[in-house]
């Protein structure tokens, strides 16, 4: 792996740490004197891991300068774009839930406060955004309560085209570069990020997984690394458990080796049970669950409903994912000329696609309400990971014809 | 590409970013803002671990609520009709007539009251 992607990995694996341990520092009375140095021990512990060994063969390789000016021009037109596009405060659901936990979470006497708002601020959601948030704001004594979670938001957007750059730039840099401007073309995709909602930190560490599952045979390492992207997902948010689920089962046979799977049950498991701590010990019964109906077998046969999801996903994908859908069909276009099957991170984002589409089918309420309200947001936290996808095969092309001429 | 280079544009992009954010003109922000320095006094007298209801500025949108339970966090304000509590701030709009400020303070006992900006606060309790 790159050393530029490894930082981009340490930054998120050290939040995730963060977000645990001042979790459990409000859970267990800890004085924030004592918190503030044991979260920096263990960020310059998880950097210094992370980066070890960082050079590998792809640093080595010359980059022409104009991958430097590739890179710069990209991560120039996200600075300028998203201030533009974003509010001070984010968007409803931002200092309505997000924020507004981040706030809470401030407060160590009085943090459990918001379980009392339980008919708007949805506190059953998990705490992995405000508990970063909120340890920042109070680091920085309230005052910055506009700024950090911009920052946050900011950073989690900026590194998912960047880390697709880089896991791309040592094969093809044209394609690298290609995929670094569509996402910094994107209005759509910086405008989620601008808007400071769960969805674009839940598609980075989604990303995450799929770049670090792809070095699970050099080093064990990068298997407790993929293991902890897909359980942080789990904490950021409720959708994130279906997400790392099939995550986990597509790639069982990596994570269930003999070798694997002490780094596996490190990895997930401390997220996850984290997770569970807060939902069993703590969080009110969420909306959903508690308003499930026994109709759910019904839906199930109800070809109206599979018409509406599917008609709401065209009418998504025509209007703000357009460009993905050209990928999409390139994809499968590259795939048989190749005379190759679709990779196996293509058929496990289809399958989160899928499973998504199943809780729409046999949700109860109104349907259309649902899909209007979320789905966009559920697209865009598996465009990422699909867009990563695309490019890793994309890059292969040049590779697979040079190696036509060599034989 | 050497990853500490990569690691320092990403660090420039993020403060440069920032100060494009904090300094540029945004009205919800401001708005915001100017709510939350008139509630000072309000905050002196709800301690943080109170919960009370609210009710919002004649005309406001439900979801208004969310700006001042934003500002209050983490005291808990409700607007639910079916929870009761004993104290309750009321948000007037600026130029309210007496008449409502009179019929409120009447039948309540005030706890605190001020004005600030485009707003009047009221911290009343139920008990006279």
């Amino acid at each position: 792996m790159q050393s530029g992607s490894r930082y981009i990995i340490a930054t998120g694996i050290g939040l995730l740490a963060l977000s645990i341990l001042y979790f459990l520092s409000l859970v267990l009375f800890v004085p924030f004197l004592v918190t503030v140095p044991v979260i920096f021990v263990s960020l310059v512990f998880i950097f210094g891991w992370i980066l070890k060994n960082a050079v590998s063969g792809a640093d080595k390789i010359k980059h022409p300068a104009w991958a430097w000016v590739m890179l710069f021009a990209g991560v120039s037109v996200v600075v300028y774009r998203f201030p533009v596009l974003a509010v001070h405060y984010g968007g409803w659901d931002a200092w309505g839930i997000w924020n507004l936990h981040a706030k809470y979470l401030t407060d160590p006497v009085n943090w459990k406060k918001m379980f009392e708002n339980i008919y708007f601020a949805h506190p059953e959601y998990p705490l992995f955004i405000p508990a970063v948030n909120g340890f920042f704001i109070r680091l920085f004594a309230g005052k910055y309560v506009m700024a950090i979670p911009f920052i946050f938001n900011f950073c989690m957007t900026l590194f998912i085209p960047v880390l697709i750059f880089l896991e791309n730039v040592k094969k093809n840099i044209v394609v690298a570069g290609i995929f670094l401007f569509l996402f910094a073309a994107d209005t759509f995709f910086l405008t989620k990020g601008a808007t400071q909602y769960a969805d674009t930190t839940l598609a980075f560490f989604f990303l995450c997984a799929f770049v670090c599952v792809n070095y699970a045979d050099e080093d064990r390492k990068f298997v407790l690394l993929t293991a902890a992207s897909a359980g942080c997902c789990v904490w950021i948010k409720d959708e994130g458990c279906i997400l790392a689920l099939i995550f986990i089962v597509f790639y069982s046979q990596t994570f269930f080796k003999k070798k694997n799977i002490l780094s596996f049950a490190i990895g997930a498991g401390v997220p996850i049970a984290i997770y569970l701590i807060y939902k069993i010990g703590y969080a009110p019964l969420s909306g959903t669950m508690s308003e499930k109906d026994n109709d759910m077998l019904s839906h199930l046969h109800d070809w109206g409903r599979y018409k509406t999801v599917y008609h709401f996903f065209i009418d998504n994908v025509n209007k703000k994912f357009y460009y993905v859908k050209v990928l999409f069909f390139l994809y499968l276009i590259v795939c048989v000329v190749q005379r190759q099957w679709p990779g196996k991170q293509f058929l496990l984002i289809i399958c989160c696609m899928a499973a998504y589409t199943m809780v729409y089918v046999t949700s109860s309420g109104s349907i259309e309400w649902l899909l209007d309200t979320s789905q966009e947001r559920l697209m865009h936290q598996l465009m990422p990971a699909l867009m990563y996808v695309f490019a890793l095969r994309f890059s292969e092309i040049q590779f697979s014809l040079a190696q036509q001429k060599t034989e | 590409m050497k990853g500490s280079l990569v690691f320092m544009l990403l660090l420039l992009a993020v403060i440069t970013a920032t100060a494009l954010h904090v300094t540029k003109n945004d009205p919800q922000g401001e708005r915001i803002d100017n709510i939350a320095v008139g509630l000072k006094g309000v905050e002196a007298h709800l301690p943080p671990s109170s919960s009370f209801r609210i009710t919002l500025p004649e005309g406001a949108p439900w979801d208004a609520y969310m700006v001042w339970q934003f500002l209050l966090t983490p005291r808990y304000c409700s607007i639910v009709a079916k929870e009761r509590f004993d104290t309750v701030l009321t948000i007037f709009n600026a130029n309210v007539k007496d008449s409502m400020i009179n019929n409120l303070t009447a039948k309540n006992k005030v706890i605190y009251s001020e004005s600030a900006g485009d707003y009047k606060y009221y911290i009343t309790c139920n008990l006279k």
